[in-house]
């Protein structure tokens, strides 16, 4: 209920920042902390890459920060004392500022460069990243400002090459994209209140200077883009569907390599299974195999995507397991599919060859919203933005181990439960 | 997990449709998944004598809750636990799943999918609660707090496998028979599937009576591997035979218990629960990746066709292959017995579906012969839940689909339409044209008449359609259309003047290209200038437009070779992979949902020489739908007409086959187990609202109340 009335809260906000275009107001931004973390993202090297949504407005803005997990790793072998924050883990250092709702965040597939969606602005901010060791200490640097980093405020992303306007309001949802010759990455985007999508063209800087873009929109029939996947086997991309019509409840779906000429499918899930809403989407290991998120009834659907003799997508349907309340995010980690269910404070651990529900961690933590994965070192950790608790869950996400899904740390400053 | 909505409640009082309900309260039911039927005592009478005073209850598990419900089905309440605000918590083992009672309704099997693991269930009126199952008061299941009360009652637990990933499923056992239905001095199998490991654990309960110590006790006997993904079962009554679905294979296993040997039954794909009909002749096998039932035989376990009917009645889409249609993913079944069903007369009017099915001539005509002769009314279907929420219901006393309007049978639906250059020609000048050879339109034999001239045959619209045969599908016939499976390739490449394209799956035979057909290429020609060899004749004569249709002169199955046009380069004007289509030529192509290559595919059609009166026999015939397309008559100066590319000629066709489906109007999906309730015998008498159905809905946390005597979209109980 609660989480109803901030979201509300939040619509009408934006629409009177964007109204006004007014200057970040509200307290300075807490040290080493989280200010209702959305997005997460796993850098391949051992670093979280956060974002905070800044959802109650009360500071000057969201922001991005790292925890280096490695570091992390090691704090935990040498037995670090229960209850511990790990906030110094936390990198105030190349924290960077983002405007308030910011929304989800992904790494490219080489690691250099994060994409994060700016509900507040419309825009689409790009983060280079790079590496850094000094000291025998390794940091993950995130640039894209430039001059002197301000004192006690987090820089702002600016210049062409680091905010991309976008064309749509309320973009949320992102995926990275085979790039096309010339190109150096490419991002779809989409919003919550349209189902438009923008191709983002980022240019390689050793071949054009000029500056990433919107290269074309898609029209689909969406409400709201949810979340995004793609197959690897068929490179048809798939997007889930925020707010339901009467008697609808679809997935869209369309071939990115046909460019702005793609025909969009659509998948009306409501005769087959009724529903409300679609949400998370992620493929199986064998890459054809689509498992989508639905919410009432609560469970997670698997389509057959393999395409027909005619080129188009079977999506014939293959099964479905129930889960609890508000099934939030979806993410594949080898043989098993991670969901947050944000209304229940639960992980569901669904394991995909039998699509059988396999594990339940409860009180996960308050409002669990993304997930993504640390697999490094035999070590297998699942990463939990917590949206109402400030935090990022650390889970034990080996099925082998003793402990399971059992959390191994909570870092960040833990808001209160009201 | 335990938010408390009073929303919820509110829904249920709502909900509630032509009957009051006592108060409800929230059984708090979180993916609830199985459902069984017990006699008690009402909460407020725990000591009671169950035979004379017990009622029947419900028993329900909750798999995200790790508890059973209870629910008081004649005070519509579920058992209450000293919180009135919470129900009754029975705590079984982590994520209990499948679950069934024993034969005589004293005790409950659940299986614990999360640690693999079985639980023993005490239904006595005042015990209800989970009790040992090896009897050893010094052992306790591991899982469980050593200090609690249950490790110190040593409730243990029956492990059934040590593989992790068992994550059992479903739990059967034999309904017996006789008086009483099972011995209790004889041990009771007890079946639970393994789809993760692929086996069928056997487990042995032993009543306790039949034991010297007074204590039942459940163990495991025996895993018997039966390979792919175990689901759903079915047992026969006396425990014999256990037949188990599979969702990882196209076939079922069928076990015989006392050998442990496995047959395999194909039944075309994977199948989620099965179910024994009540004359044991059939099992219903539900399948898992359509809506489909399809029929195993017990005697010859073979699949066997579904019952006869008469044709108008019969669903062209089910046979022996297909099976049982059904719109939607069907999950569960139950058989009920005991109501008829009303279906739609001849005349319109209701009338209870009989296993004849005549209409009143043929009744007439029968007892004429036969003074004695009755129709038979069916009373005992099967009701499957489907994900969307819907029940649908079969004849299992015949086997069959169930048609609400039974004397219908195929039909074209509407006028068929004629589309010329992107505009639809009126039905007024295509009836004008019917018996006129100087038609401007090309035209469907017959298209005047509404009803064929014999009964066997009826024609509509100049479309002949086969009853029971005719399925329902849109028909679009385009004259010089493009061939399925040939459009917009984008890896087709000139090598001369063949045309190459090795797509995957890609076969032009198969999409039935001729030589004459063309071959039209969509992407622009990289020539340009005078020396163009795109242009045809360039240099020496020069044309005015660039070519890009080609006549096939020769077809291959990744090839196609085109007639050589003077001139003309293709690989110079299309270097690269281009994109193309092939139309058929002179002729109207054929799209429809029956699948391209199945036997009755019709092919092109050629249109004829207009004829009045038209041929007896349509020249085109494929089983489904028969048809004769005719030439438009000759123009002014007397010269053949042409026919423009694209013009379509397109209807649908009905079967008249319409299932009988009881849709509620919430909207909750993933309807999940039935149970049918029978309280005439509490009550003396029989009204409809004696006969209840139990339907639980596995991923919106509710459990639906109806009635087999009165279905109406808002006649039902939701109870959440």
């Amino acid at each position: 209920m609660k989480r109803c009335r901030k979201a509300a809260l939040a619509l009408g906000a934006i629409a009177l920042l964007a109204g006004c275009g007014a200057q970040p107001l509200g307290e300075d931004i807490p040290e080493r902390s989280f200010q209702f973390p959305v997005g997460l993202a796993v850098h391949p090297q051992g670093f979280a890459l956060v974002v905070s949504s800044n959802f109650d407005l009360r500071y000057a803005g969201g922001s991005l920060r790292t925890i280096d997990l490695n570091r992390l790793a090691a704090r935990l072998d040498a037995g670090a004392p229960a209850g511990e924050s790990f906030s110094d883990l936390i990198d105030d250092n190349q924290a960077v500022g983002l405007p308030a709702f910011a929304g989800e965040i992904h790494i490219s597939p080489d690691g250099t460069l994060a994409t994060v969606t700016l509900r507040q602005s419309n825009e689409l901010a790009l983060i280079d990243l790079r590496v850094m060791s000094a000291g025998g200490q390794a940091s993950l640097e995130l640039s894209c400002w430039s001059g002197t980093r301000p004192a006690g405020k987090f820089p702002l992303c600016e210049g062409g090459r680091h905010l991309v306007p976008l064309s749509g309001i309320d973009p949320f949802a992102s995926m990275f994209l085979p790039p096309t010759a010339g190109f150096s990455y490419e991002v779809l985007v989409g919003f919550l209140r349209s189902g438009d999508l923008d191709r983002v063209q980022i240019p390689d800087r050793t071949q054009s200077q000029d500056p990433p873009r919107v290269a074309y929109s898609l029209s689909t029939y969406a409400r709201g883009v949810n979340a995004f996947a793609r197959s690897p086997v068929s490179g048809r991309a798939y997007l889930t569907d925020r707010y339901r019509g009467a008697n609808a409840n679809a997935i869209y779906f369309f071939d990115p390599a046909a460019g702005s000429n793609a025909t969009v499918g659509v998948l009306n899930l409501f005769s087959l299974l009724m529903g409300s809403e679609t949400r998370g989407a992620d493929f199986l290991a064998d890459g054809t195999t689509l498992g989508v998120l639905v919410r009432n009834p609560n469970l997670i659907l698997f389509l057959d995507t393999r395409l027909d003799l005619d080129g188009n997508p079977a999506n014939s349907y293959q099964g479905s397991e129930v889960l609890g309340h508000g099934p939030t995010r979806l993410r594949r980690n080898g043989d098993f599919l991670y969901v947050t269910a944000t209304e229940d404070d639960a992980l569901y651990v669904v394991h995909a060859p039998s699509r059988r529900l396999y594990a339940v961690r409860e009180d996960v933590c308050r409002g669990p919203f993304e997930v993504d994965f640390w697999n490094e070192a035999g070590r297998q950790w699942a990463l939990i933005s917590c949206f109402e608790e400030d935090v990022v869950a650390v889970v034990d996400a080996d099925p082998a181990s003793p402990s399971f899904l059992e959390t191994l740390a909570r870092v960040g400053q833990r808001r209160p439960e009201e | 997990m335990r938010s408390f909505s009073w929303r919820l409640l509110l829904l249920a009082a709502i909900l509630g449709g032509c009957e009051e309900p006592s108060a409800t309260m929230t059984g708090r039911l979180a993916g609830p998944m199985g459902l069984g039927l017990f006699t008690g005592c009402a909460q407020s009478n725990p000591a009671c004598d169950r035979i004379s005073e017990g009622r029947p209850l419900l028993l329900i598990s909750d798999s995200l809750s790790d508890e059973l419900r209870v629910f008081d089905i004649k005070a519509r309440n579920f058992f209450a636990s000293y919180d009135p605000l919470f129900p009754l918590a029975v705590p079984v083992g982590e994520r209990p799943r499948g679950m069934a009672l024993d034969p005589l309704r004293r005790y409950a099997f659940v299986a614990n999918s999360a640690l693999a693991n079985a639980s023993l269930v005490d239904l006595s009126p005042d015990r209800l609660v989970e009790i040992d199952t090896d009897a050893d008061p010094a052992t306790c299941a591991a899982e469980l707090p050593p200090s609690g009360d249950r490790c110190r009652a040593g409730v243990s637990r029956v492990s059934l496998s040590e593989d992790p990933f068992a994550l059992p499923e479903a739990v059967v056992v034999p309904a017996g028979s006789g008086d009483p239905v099972w011995n209790p001095s004889d041990p009771l199998p007890v079946f639970v599937s393994l789809p993760g490991t692929g086996e069928l654990a056997v487990l042995e309960f032993r009543y306790p009576e039949s034991q010297p110590d007074n204590r039942p006790r459940l163990s495991l006997q025996r895993r018997i591997a039966v390979g792919g993904v175990p689901s759903g079962m079915a047992v026969t009554p006396d425990a014999v035979r256990v037949y188990l679905a599979d969702e990882g294979s196209d076939s079922v296993a069928v076990v015989e218990v006392a050998t442990g040997s496995v047959t395999r039954v194909p039944v075309g794909g994977p199948s989620r629960r099965l179910a024994l009909a009540p004359d044991g002749s059939v099992v219903y096998v539900l399948r898992l990746d359509r809506g489909r039932v399809m029929l195993l035989d017990t005697a010859s376990l073979a699949l066997r066709a579904p019952g006869d009917v008469r044709p108008e009645a019969q669903d062209p889409a089910t046979g022996l292959a297909e099976g049982i249609y059904l719109t939607g993913i069907p999950r569960e079944i139950t058989f009920v017995r005991g109501s008829p069903m009303r279906v739609l007369s001849e005349a319109g009017q209701a009338r209870d579906y009989t296993t004849e099915l005549l209409t009143a001539e043929e009744f007439e005509a029968r007892k004429a012969q036969e003074p004695e002769f009755v129709e038979h009314v069916v009373t005992t279907f099967a009701y499957l839940s489907n994900m969307n929420g819907n029940v649908y219901f079969l004849d299992a006393e015949n086997h069959r689909p169930i048609d609400s309007q039974p004397f219908i049978g195929a039909m074209v639906l509407g006028a068929p339409r004629l589309t010329v250059s992107g505009t639809a020609v009126a039905t007024e000048e295509l009836d004008a044209c019917v018996h006129d050879a100087h038609c401007p339109y090309p035209q469907l034999a017959d298209y005047d008449k509404v009803k064929g001239e014999t009964e066997q045959r009826p024609i509509y619209y100049g479309v002949w359609m086969k009853t029971s045969i005719t399925p329902t599908a849109p028909w679009v016939f385009t004259w010089e259309g493009t061939l399925a499976g040939s459009e917009q390739s984008t890896t087709g490449r000139f090598d001369g003047w063949l045309l190459r394209d090795d797509r995957p799956g890609l076969d032009f035979v198969a999409s039935g290209v001729e030589v004459g057909d063309r071959l039209v290429v969509t992407s622009a020609p990289q020539g340009s200038g005078a020396d163009d060899p795109c242009r045809p004749g360039s240099g020496a004569t020069e044309s005015d437009s660039v070519r890009s249709e080609f006549e096939i002169a020769s077809v291959g199955t990744d090839f196609l070779e085109l007639s050589p046009v003077e001139g003309m380069a293709p690989a110079a004007c299309w270097p690269e992979a281009l994109r193309y289509n092939v139309r058929a030529y002179n002729a109207w192509t054929v799209y429809t949902e029956i699948p391209l290559g199945t036997p009755r595919w019709m092919p092109r059609i050629h249109p004829v020489p207009f004829s009045d009166p038209p041929p007896e026999q349509p020249v085109y015939d494929n089983g489904y739908i028969a048809l004769t397309m005719f030439d438009p008559g000759p123009d002014e100066n007397g010269q053949p007409r042409q026919i423009p590319r694209d013009t379509t000629w397109g209807f649908n066709s009905d079967s008249g086959f319409s299932p009988l489906v009881f849709a509620p109007s919430v909207r909750a999906g993933a309807a999940g187990p039935l149970l049918p309730v029978d309280l005439s015998s509490e009550t003396g008498e029989t009204s409809p609202k004696d006969d209840r159905v139990y339907m639980l809905f596995t991923g919106s946390n509710a459990m639906m109340e109806f009635f087999p005597g009165q279905f109406d979209a808002l006649n039902y109980i939701l109870y959440q």
